[in-house]
């Protein structure tokens, strides 16, 4: 067995592992910095980001002075655009994350605590959420809804990404269950609610936790591809996805419309999967032989 | 004898001949045959039986393969048959009361398989057509066609309840002739799934060879019975399913034709040597319309149910901005529910001029006032309402955020209902909507604004999606319709005209143009506005001009 | 046996949750399959009505239910109005399409994957390692539908390589050599399978180092070690085999892409396989044949899952099944 430890008063041995790691903190430096500039950008632009400011004369506008980041195709300010834009993809992002961690932890504490023909069924399920491409699933239920509001994509978003977690966790869950402790707790009287606190959780959270952060990452890629297809967020709302799809056409001619938001993709997806790697790092080192 | 000129311009000859080069021939009609044209296209048929097939490209397809009686000419007239040519029909006579016209076919037509095309053909496609079970689109063209007759094999006669301007148009334009050898037996009912409806045999110039669903279906040559009327050898059309990727292949010489050059590409078409851009005027217009029900149905909408709500809209838009902003100089402004290149249209007709003031004061008059946030509200209510728009249309979407703008100048808060294209036809005809961005695709008749427009489409069964109700309109429409001089026709469509837009059912936005981007190697004729492919049986490649995929194609198939 | 037995029931029991849910989400939808002459304003509702009822789309939910489940029962996939062909033949021309396409990227993006993988664990924090752990960060961030357009851009039409999309050169007459075929088939697959590796290996390289690492921390290879053997001996002798137990899962996961395609790539390639055929299926609410690509793909993904874990058994007989979803310890 490997040494891992995870329980309650590591957690600030954690933080100080993560502290010491140059790419963990490179990473958690460049998401503040975002965050930061996505929450108060918008109220230091000049621009509104849904203003049309002349749409036969100012319309794609190289970068200048006036417009950091040039113009788009309806002559308003990419730089705002881009900002404005980023507040809603990092918002429908970590909150469809935290709603598919929350269903996926509880499904599978449920049908692994549970076992037998609950569990069998629970995971069927499962089974066959992971079975359709996510892409599908996403196009089908938001072409079965006749307008799609911000809330509703979210929801969505969280509804199609809980499937993998949920194994994890019903793994994990099974194993404990027919631990030596678990059992004498059981005889003591405990419920399965206190179980699954009190003797379970703690074995999840670190894993459950590196994966959330990987899953910012996907749903933000994902938001961004079904908005550049146009079943995302609706005009004049930015999110950077759609601000890419405004670009696409434009790639030859006005192509900063579209690596904008693109830079700024990736540098997120960058650092949170570089902050999922240190935080899996930091959670159960690993002591290998010297060579 | 040789005469004093030719014999001093005999040198001259002998020196040009020389000069041709060691290799050179003389130029033969055998030259003028061959070549492969690729037409790269986003869409596909959805089946290429006549009757029931209502697409586009459905259309491109049966116009090569299959025949009509004969064919509209390039002024588009559809009064009498002025301007019409000779199609599977030579020439035709009307009888004196104008009640029947009796056609004489071609009589070397073959159908692809070989047999003779025969009156009886003409007659068993007619009643295809006419039979209910059929459920063609075109059924309410044919409304005024009675019955068909066979004088001998060659001649049919198709007879007509009663004499309009246009019973020559509706019949002949509507109606490919089918081959009753094959499609006598079939359930009239399901006609999509006979084996015709993929593999479809006609009597056109061009026959079918083979579809692939999703990536190519090809056309070559007829060439039975030793007759070809078609220069070029192969048409193949090519399906990319995102426009962008149709149109990349023509820019790299994949391909050679595609038929919707977006503005922006415009300037790289031109800069391309080995293409040339051609611009045609088009049948079709686009709009915004307003629903002038609430989305219950029934009540008047609390928004547009007043006409001085929806003038004062109008005037808040500036559309000449907005077409310029979309197409360039690729558009011209909409006047109404026509097109320019029509024998309906009206040049004189001027649209609601862009005042914003009026717009403003006309919204204030009308009980919506401005509060604190700049939104006008009435009876506590907001001025808002929702753009449903095809989210796949780069054109209408960019239209619909511009429109949003200037409405939200006037104080209106407008949101933007994207949604994919079967999501976007399912609520425009349930009627669930409050604005649409909508377009239309004429043919060259002048009785789609009729479909669209008058109140006999206005309930759930029709396509008047704005449910615009206005006797004096239907009336004008209805002389137009019926009057046989041209002039009488268009004073009777101007008023029409004029009634629609002052009640200002639609914000009428932008007639395209047709942009194609071509290859310059191929002699492109005969387009027409409706159809830029109608000359495709005389496109050619000159010989020396042909490059790999002009030659001829493998062994026989 | 009987877990065998077990599995294959368990699989049926998926198939079937899966596709009662996609016959109900895409009828849900507005619009229905004849919406395709939407400029045609001679088409009328009445006129949709008359075709829906031809094509037995008609009647309630329930009943539409009850007819479609009868036939495929009778293993009948329906008719698809979009394709106008059988819903079986459309998928029989679409499927070998995909396997094809992602079966190269996948072999491909598996090889370089663990290859990279492997060596990096073998080089562990010196310079190789953070280099290549660089650029498969930076190559797992791209966004797929940004990637497939600028390498189709670059390997197309910015420099002239490669045919723009699609599977095969439409006129390539069928009197061709089997090798000219084979070659056009090639190069129409480079530039899609460039992307899909670009998107797949890296992850795949990154847990395979994650998994190596940890496996060589193991203990027992401490003890190998201490015996004296070097890094790449107890790799070889020892680790490989338990290592390629979450690389064999993860190609269980990769296993519905396998099947149902990459529908962004797909559509940027104008590749004519699974992915596109059920996006544009949804699209066009041609209920048959979504539901017929759903249910085609769930049982490949079905018995390919059921493959893998035997696989993983084989390999690994300490892991439990429930294990392998385990994250290992610093995995």
């Amino acid at each position: 067995m490997t040494s891992s430890e995870s329980g309650a008063g590591d957690w600030r041995l954690v933080v100080q592992r993560l502290r010491h790691d140059p790419r963990s903190v490179a990473a958690v430096a460049v998401l503040l910095t975002m965050a930061a500039l996505v929450l108060i950008g918008p109220m230091l632009s000049p621009y509104q980001p849904f203003q049309q400011l002349d749409i036969t004369h100012r319309v794609h506008a190289p970068p200048s002075t006036t417009h950091l980041l040039g113009t788009d195709a309806y002559s308003r300010d990419v730089l705002s655009r881009v900002l404005s834009g980023g507040r809603v993809s990092l918002a429908v992002a970590l909150t469809a994350v935290f709603i598919e961690t929350m269903i996926g932890v509880v499904w599978g504490l449920t049908a692994g605590l549970a076992g037998g023909r609950t569990d069998s069924v629970m995971m069927r399920c499962v089974d066959a959420g992971m079975s359709v491409p996510r892409v599908l699933l996403l196009l089908a239920l938001l072409a079965a809804v006749v307008q799609v509001p911000v809330w509703l994509l979210v929801l969505v978003l969280g509804a199609t990404g809980w499937f993998g977690i949920a194994r994890v966790v019903r793994a994990e869950a099974r194993v404990t269950r027919a631990s030596d402790y678990v059992l004498a707790a059981q005889a003591l009287g405990a419920g399965p609610a206190r179980l699954a606190l009190r003797h379970v959780l703690p074995h999840v959270l670190g894993p459950v936790l590196v994966w959330s952060t990987l899953a910012i990452g996907q749903v933000i890629v994902l938001e961004a591809g079904l908005s550049w297809l146009g079943i995302g967020v609706q005009p004049p709302q930015a999110s950077w996805g759609n601000i890419i799809g405004d670009g696409t056409e434009f790639i030859a001619s006005a192509p900063w419309v579209s690596l904008a938001p693109g830079f700024c993709l990736v540098i997120v997806v960058l650092a949170v999967s570089a902050l999922g790697d240190g935080l899996r790092d930091a959670l159960a080192p690993r002591q290998l032989p010297r060579t | 004898m040789l005469s004093l000129r030719a014999v001093l311009l005999l040198p001259l000859i002998g020196l040009a001949a020389c000069g041709r080069g060691p290799d050179a021939k003389p130029l033969t009609a055998a030259d003028s045959l061959g070549g492969t044209v690729v037409i790269s296209t986003p869409t596909e048929p959805e089946n290429l039986m006549p009757p029931i097939s209502t697409s586009v490209s459905g259309l491109q397809v049966k116009d090569l393969v299959f025949q009509r009686l004969a064919v509209i000419g390039a002024s588009l007239n559809t009064v009498g048959d002025a301007g019409f040519t000779p199609g599977l029909a030579t020439r035709w006579d009307w009888a004196t009361d104008s009640l029947s016209i009796a056609f004489h076919l071609d009589s070397s037509a073959r159908w692809h398989d070989g047999k003779p095309v025969r009156a009886a053909d003409v007659a068993f496609t007619l009643a295809v057509y006419l039979d209910p079970k059929t459920g063609t689109p075109a059924a309410a063209q044919l409304g005024n066609v009675d019955s068909v007759s066979v004088r001998d094999s060659l001649t049919p006669v198709i007879w007509f309840r009663k004499r309009t301007p246009s019973q020559f148009f509706d019949v002949v334009m509507e109606v490919y002739i089918l081959p009753s050898h094959l499609l006598a037996g079939a359930d009239r009912s399901t006609l999509a799934s006979t084996p015709e409806a993929t593999h479809p045999v006609g009597s056109g110039p061009f026959r079918f060879v083979r579809w692939v669903p999703g990536q190519v279906l090809e056309l070559a040559a007829d060439t039975t019975g030793g007759r070809r009327r078609a220069l070029l050898d192969r048409v193949v059309f090519s399906k990319a399913p995102d426009p962008v990727i149709a149109f990349t292949r023509v820019a790299t010489g994949e391909a050679d034709v595609f038929e919707a050059v977006r503005p922006d590409k415009v300037a790289e078409v031109a800069k391309n040597t080995q293409l040339q851009l051609i611009l045609m005027p088009s049948l079709e217009y686009n709009y915004l319309g307003f629903n002038l029900l609430d989305r219950k149905g029934g009540r008047p909408h609390p928004v547009f149910g007043d006409r001085n709500v929806r003038r004062a809209l109008t005037m808040a838009t500036d559309r000449r901005s907005i077409v310029a902003n979309i197409y360039d100089t690729l558009a011209v402004q909409a006047r109404g529910p026509f097109t320019t290149a029509q024998a309906s249209a009206d040049p004189d007709l001027q649209p609601m001029p862009y005042a914003v003031d009026s717009a403003n004061a006309l919204l204030d008059a009308a009980g919506w006032k401005r509060g604190a946030d700049s939104l006008r509200r009435k009876n506590g209510k907001v001025l808002g309402f929702g753009i449903l728009v095809p989210s796949s249309s780069i054109a209408r979407m960019r239209a619909s955020v511009l429109l949003q703008e200037q409405f939200r100048r006037v104080g209106a808060d407008v949101r933007i209902e994207g949604t994919d294209f079967g999501g976007f036809f399912g609520r425009t005809a349930a009627r669930d909507f409050d604005a649409m961005l909508g377009g239309w695709n004429q043919d060259a008749g002048p009785g789609n604004a009729r479909d669209s427009w008058a109140s006999a489409g206005a309930a759930k069964g029709g396509n008047n999606y704005s449910s615009y109700r206005n006797p004096a309109f239907d009336a004008q429409l209805d002389s137009g319709l019926a009057a046989f001089a041209p002039d009488r026709m268009r004073t009777h469509f101007a008023a029409a005209w004029r009634i629609i837009t002052d009640d200002a059912p639609a914000v009428w936005l932008a007639e395209p143009r047709r942009v194609m981007a071509v290859h310059r190697r191929i002699e492109m004729t005969g387009a027409r506005p409706d159809a830029w492919w109608a000359g495709i049986v005389q496109w050619r490649i000159p010989a020396e001009q042909r490059i790999a995929r002009d030659a001829p194609a493998g062994a026989a198939r | 046996m009987r877990a065998l037995i077990q599995r294959i029931w368990q699989g049926v029991l998926v198939v079937a949750i899966v596709a009662t849910t996609t016959f109900v989400l895409v009828r849900l939808a507005p619009g229905d399959p004849f919406a395709v002459a939407l400029d045609n304003s001679r088409i009328t509702p009445a006129l949709r009505a008359q075709w829906r009822d031809a094509y037995g789309l008609d009647g309630s939910i329930g009943t539409q239910y009850m007819r479609w489940m009868s036939a495929l029962l009778q293993g009948d996939l329906g008719w698809s109005v979009s394709t106008n062909r059988p819903v079986s033949q459309s998928i029989a021309q679409a499927l070998p399409n995909t396997l094809v396409l992602m079966g190269a990227a996948l072999l491909c993006s598996f090889t370089l994957g663990m290859g990279l993988g492997a060596w990096q664990a073998a080089r562990h924090n010196r310079a190789a390692d953070r280099v290549i752990g660089a650029v498969t960060l930076f190559s797992a961030a791209l966004p797929d539908f940004w990637l497939a357009l600028v390498v189709l851009l670059t390997g197309a039409y910015w420099y002239r390589v490669f045919p723009v999309g699609g599977a095969s050169d439409p006129l390539l007459p069928l009197s061709a050599s089997t090798l000219t075929i084979i070659v056009d088939r090639l190069t129409h697959l480079v530039l899609p399978v460039c992307t899909l590796v670009l998107l797949i290996a890296a992850p795949v390289a990154r847990q395979q180092r994650a998994a190596l690492l940890d496996r060589l921390s193991a203990d027992w290879v401490r003890t190998a070690t201490a015996k004296g053997l070097g890094p790449w001996q107890v790799f070889r002798r020892h680790a490989w085999r338990t290592a390629l137990g979450p690389v064999v899962t993860l190609g269980g996961l990769a296993l519905p892409a396998l099947v149902g395609g990459a529908v962004f790539v797909e559509h940027v390639f104008a590749w004519p396989g699974m992915g596109q055929l059920a996006a544009s299926a949804i699209a066009a609410r041609d209920y048959h044949l979504v539901v017929g690509c759903v249910i085609v793909g769930a049982v490949m993904v079905v018995i390919g899952s059921t493959l893998a874990d035997l696989l993983v058994n084989r390999l690994d007989p300490r892991a439990d099944t429930a294990d392998a979803d385990r994250p290992a310890a610093g995995a």
